[in-house]
This record gives structure tokens, sequence and C-alpha cells, in this order.
């Protein structure tokens, strides 16, 4: 019984991850895309923040099937959040740069 | 574009053809491994004689369109085909061998 | 939950087709409805006709509108097409500071203007299969994530169904639910490419609403600064103030316009813009024939004697990324053959979605001894949304020849109609026995779309002897597209009745 509800429990982090975590992280990457695209590809910003968020779709794809492939839900999240905050640095990093 | 069509059922077919379980039942008898190889490479070259022929000309992207749908239709047309072909098949023997009983 | 790839990615595709299967399967029937839009429109307005264009009704149309539209802002004429015989004229006429609209529409054979049925035509099925009746409540975010959820499903369906994979090509004909599976199975490997192409591309067209932050970020005014940027219209007109008189003869237009456009019917739309100025321009707009892409290309020349204008510079990259799924997903490009094939693939994905929903359910009910609540509404919605999709379809029809022509707002009631016969066949389909309400729906479903061209001739036979008269194919083909969706629900209410009993 307890392993039952561990798993709806899993079950439940894991669709949340993929529902919430995933736009996030497409969220983030529409962001962190930007400078990546200007500085590394020299795309003008209007390009940049156009295919930036054209992309993003893909990085969310990618992070639903991810979602589910983690062998812990815990570890999905965590992978979610470092996926985020890097993309958010550098948004910010770009921005002074 | 009807010559690509063709061409590319044709190269479907003969893929599908390299493959043991339909080649049996066509033509009744099992494929060497030899044959099958050579089967499955003489259709992807026509697959890709089959696209290139579609595709020359400078409305390529319009035709790659073009040609992406016939594969569908085909695909399911061979797959039809051979189930249909296969069905017949198990009758005749479920005949055969009542009759044999018999 | 075992971490093992397979079976979680049958999982996701079980129950991402589940929960939105209804959703997406309501979406593809309407969407590839929306391939035959301007042909739905044409049955559904038979007041325009059947006599076809003329070719030289641009010269007539001008000196129509240069009759009653002196002194306009602007002149616009919508051609007829091979696809639709709807040629509208509209100008705009300078009050107080704004310009006021007016349009008529014409036979385009006589010229003669026309009464035409307020009725949505095919643009109900195009507006329903991404807004749902929904507009402002939302609608378009769910059919985003109906669209994200498709991808999803197709991505793992290819893992869930790789044994189809490995013997390629076959078809188990000999047990009922084995083929329900392997058509499943085969449909959904022809149509990836669609479906995958579909679905993003229908993320993309609404991406300034589903994933606006980074352009809100970064420009003040959002996607609409942001999209300034990227886009290349024509340089804005600019009245010099001084009269002239606009070009009537549009000949001369015409002939550098072939010149540049060789195909035939090149000419979708012909504005005149500030005709009675000496800066007025032409803008012609050409069919979306030979390119994917969305952006209708344009030629311009001078109001006044004709002479070509700057034209339009092409596109960014990433602006033309957009532009062209948004092409691929409108399929405007597409010949009369490719338009069946795509409608073909359409057909195809609706099928495929409607047997991944019956397949769940019939996978479960003989396996279980009680049922829970799960499986009754998963067997009522399979019901009611699908053979209650074509009925509410059907009704829709049905609305547009009863309803009264001279009723206020006709175009929201056949609207409602739908809605409403959608609404009843759910409640029919919860209050029946699960196979009576199948096998009743799906006769009533079979009669009505036959007898439809029947109720048509009786309202007025006119109609279908001027389709006959002048070989008018779009208001016949729709015809017989009845008579075959009837037929084939009918075989397949007889084959059910076989197969139950």
């Amino acid at each position: 019984m307890r392993s039952f509800t561990h798993q709806q429990l899993s079950l439940t982090a894991r669709c949340l991850a993929a529902i919430v975590g995933a736009y996030c992280f497409a969220l983030a990457s529409s962001f962190g895309m930007v400078p990546i695209l200007i500085n590394m590809f020299d795309s003008l910003k209007a390009d940049a923040v156009y295919f930036a968020t054209l992309y993003s779709y893909i990085f969310g794809f990618i992070a639903i099937i991810y979602v589910f492939c983690r062998r812990k839900a815990w570890l999905a999240w965590r992978d979610i959040i470092i996926g985020c905050t890097s993309f958010m640095t550098i948004h910010f990093v770009g921005a002074i740069g | 574009m009807i010559l690509s069509y063709l061409l590319q059922l044709f190269a479907l077919w003969l893929l599908s053809m390299a493959m043991n379980k339909h080649f049996r039942h066509s033509f009744k008898r099992t494929l060497s491994i030899r044959h099958a190889q050579m089967l499955s490479k003489f259709g992807w070259l026509l697959l890709a004689a089959s696209f290139a022929c579609l595709v020359n000309n400078e409305l390529a992207p319009l035709m790659s369109v073009y040609w992406l749908s016939f594969l569908a239709l085909n695909i399911l047309l061979v797959a039809l085909f051979n189930s249909w072909q296969s069905r017949h098949k198990i009758k005749r023997l479920a005949a055969n061998s009542q009759g044999a009983v018999v | 939950m075992k971490p093992d790839f397979r079976k979680t990615m049958i999982w996701l595709h079980t129950y991402s087709g589940l929960l939105l299967g209804w959703l997406l399967f309501a979406i593809f029937v309407t969407g590839t409805l929306s391939y035959f839009n301007p042909e739905i429109s044409q049955w559904m307005k038979p007041e325009l006709g059947s006599q076809r264009a003329d070719s030289n009704n641009i010269n007539q149309s001008l000196a129509r509108l240069n009759n009653d539209a002196q002194g306009a802002t602007y002149w616009r004429i919508n051609l007829a097409t091979a696809r639709n015989n709807h040629l509208r004229l509209s100008w705009g006429m300078p009050e107080n500071g704004k310009s006021s609209r007016h349009s008529v529409t014409l036979n385009s054979k006589t010229l003669q203007p026309l009464e035409i049925r307020d009725s949505q035509g095919g643009n109900f099925f195009r507006s329903f299969h991404y807004t749902l009746q929904l507009r402002n409540y939302g609608g378009r975010y769910l059919a985003g994530i109906a669209a994200m959820m498709m991808l999803v499903a197709i991505f793992s369906g290819i893992f869930t169904h790789r044994r189809f994979f490995r013997d390629f090509f076959t078809v188990r004909l000999n047990n009922v639910f084995k083929t329900l599976t392997d058509l499943h199975a085969v449909i959904g490997i022809i149509t990836i490419p669609f479906c995958f192409v579909l679905s993003l591309s229908a993320l993309f067209i609404y991406i300034s609403m589903y994933m606006p932050w980074s352009m809100d970020h970064h420009y003040e005014k959002g996607s609409r600064e942001l999209n300034a940027l990227v886009s290349t219209s024509l340089p804005k007109l600019v009245p010099a103030g001084i009269a002239a008189k606009p070009l009537t003869d549009f000949d001369i237009v015409l002939s550098k316009v072939k010149q540049q456009w060789p195909e035939p019917n090149a000419i979708k739309r012909i504005s005149y813009q500030q005709p009675f100025d000496i800066n007025g321009r032409i803008v012609v707009s050409r069919h979306k024939q030979l390119s994917l892409s969305n952006k209708s290309e344009v030629l311009a020349f001078s109001s006044v004697d004709g002479r070509p204008l700057a034209g339009v510079e092409p596109e960014r990259n990433a602006r033309m990324l957009r532009r062209i799924f948004y092409g691929l997903h409108e399929a405007l490009f597409a010949s009369i053959g490719l338009r069946y094939l795509l409608f073909f693939m359409g057909t195809a994905s609706c099928l495929l979605i409607a047997s991944g929903l019956i397949m769940w359910l019939n996978k479960r009910l003989p396996k279980v001894k009680q049922r829970h609540l799960g499986h009754f509404l998963v067997e009522r919605l399979n019901i009611a949304g699908i053979v209650g999709l074509m009925l509410a379809i059907v009704s829709y029809f049905y609305a547009n020849r009863l309803l009264d022509l001279q009723l206020a707002q006709r175009a929201e009631m056949e609207v409602s109609v739908f809605l409403l016969t959608w609404g009843a066949v759910l409640v029919y389909a919860f209050v029946r026995p699960a196979r009576r309400a199948w096998l009743e729906l799906l006769l009533l479903t079979a009669i009505a779309y036959l007898a439809l061209p029947l109720v048509d001739v009786v309202i007025n036979a006119q109609w279908l002897l001027d389709a006959l008269q002048y070989n008018n194919w779009i208001y016949l083909g729709f015809d017989l597209a009845l008579l075959i969706t009837g037929g084939l629900a009918l075989l397949f209410y007889f084959w059910l009745v076989r197969r139950t009993q």
C-alpha cells in the first residue's frame, strides 16, 4: 500500500514537471538562447529573439520526454531546475556583456 | 511526377520483399541473405532516385512535400497489398490441408 | 513507475493520447475539412451560382467601381477562383476623417449584384479547429496544449509500436482487434511527417500567444514590434493631395504581371490604394500556388499610368522559417491532386486518433471484472466524440439549407445548431446502453448524410441543374462527398450489426 502511494506521488511529481517544468524550461531557453545566437552566430537581435522563441518549443518538448525517462522524479526536477538556471544565467550575463 | 510516384511504389515493394516473411508469402520460397541484401539495396537506391527525379527542379521545397505525401500513400498501399496477399495464402493453405485430411 | 524507457513511452503514449484524444479528434476533423474551405463555402452559399468567371471581368469591375465609388480611399477586387466562385468588390469612402466600408458580391459571369445568405461557410470549421468556439476563453491555448500533446504522442508512439517497424508492411487481417492495432500503427507511421509538421506549425502560428515572454522582455511592444522588425512590406503610401484619375484599363498592368507571373490565373486580388491621388498605387496579389511560404507575393504599380513601382524585399530567415511552417499548415500552395493527398492524410490522422481511443477501451474492457468510472466515461465520450462530431457537422449543413434566410444573426444560429446537436448526442450517449447508442447514432448519421443532397434538390433544384449545366464540379463534388461519407457510415453500421450480434 505504501509503495502504491509512493508511486502515485512520483507520477504526480513527474506530470507536474512535464507541464510546469517543461514550460519553464522552454521559457528560460527563449531567453537564454538570445545571447548565444547573437554572440556565436552573429545574428541581429531581432532575428535572435525570433529564433530563440521558435526553438524554445524544441527545448520544451525534450524536457517533457526527459522528465518521464529519468530514474527518479526528484532527479528530473533537479535537472529541470539546473537547466532553467543555466539558461537564465546566460541571459543575465549576456545582458551585462 | 507520375514516374517518380511509380518508382517510389516499386521501391517500397522491393524493400518489403527484402523481408523474409513477405517474400515467402509472395514467391513461396525462402529468401537467401544475399538476395535480401540485394533487394533492400536496390530498393533504397530506387527510393533515392524517385526523390531525385522529383526534386530536380526549381520548385524543390514544394516537390518534397509531394514526395512525402506519395510516401504516405504508397506505404499504406504496399502494406495492404502484402497483407491481402498473405491472407489469401493462409486461406489457400487452410483449404489444402482440409483437402488432405479428407 | 519503472524507469524502463520503452515502458515509460508506452505509458506516455497511452495517457497523452487518451487525455486529449477527443479534443484532438475534433481539431483534426475540422482542420481536415478546412483544406476544402473555399469549396465548402461555395456549396453553403449556392447563390454564388455556377456560371464561370469571364476573363475580362476585371475591366468591367473597375468600370463599376469608377461609377459607384468616386473619390474612394481604396478599391479592392477579390477575384473569383476555380475553387470558389466569389467575386467581391469593396471600397472605402472618406467620411469625416475615417473611411466607411462598402462591398458588393457580383455574379462572376453577368456581373449582376447578388444577395448572399448569411453564413460562415467553411470558415466556421477553420476557426473552430483552433479556437474551439472559445476564442475569448482560452480556446487557442487549449488547442496549443493539444498540439504539444500530439507531438508527445507521436514521439512516444514510435517506441510503443516498435514491433511494426521490425516487420514492416504487415497488417494482420485475421482478427478484428489485431487489424485495428496494426492499422493504427501503419497509419501512425505514414502520418508521422504530416502530424509532426501540422502540430509544430500550429504551435508556431500562435507563438506570440504561447511564448511571449522573451519578446516582451526585449521589445517594448512585444511581438508587434518584433514582427515589424523582421517583416518586409511595401513602402508606406503618402497621398500627395493632387487629384488624379485612376487607370481603368487594366490590360496595361495585366501584360506586365503576365511577364513576372507566367502561370494562368495568377492574380488573387487587385487593390487600388488612394486611386484618386497622383501617388495612388495598384497592388496585385498572387495566388499561393508555387511557394510554401504564406507571405503573399505582390507587385505594385502606379494607379495613374500603370508603371511599375518598388516591390517588397525578401524577408529575413527567422521570419521565413515561421512563414514556411504557416504556409505548410494552410497548404494554400497545394494543387488539386496534392490537396486530395493532404486530405487523405488528414482523414488518416483522424482514423489514427479514433482507432487509438477505441483500442484503449477494447484492450481493457474484457480484462476487468468491475468497470470503474473511467471505462464508462471513455466509452461514452468515444460515442459522443466520434459519431457525435460527424452528426454535428452534417447538422450544420442542414441548418445552412433549412434555416429561414431572413433570420437575424443567421450565421450564429447555424453554429448554435452545430453545438446543440453535439451536446444532444453527448446526453444521448450517456443515457443509452453503449452498443445501442453506437448503432442508432451511426444509422442516423448515415441517413443524414445520404439525405442531404436530396433535401438540397427539394429546396431548390435549380442549383443542382445549374451545377450540372455549367460543370460546377465543386458543387457536385460536395454532394458526392456527402454520399460517400453516408455510404461509408452505412457500411460501418451493417458491419457493426453483424459483428456484435
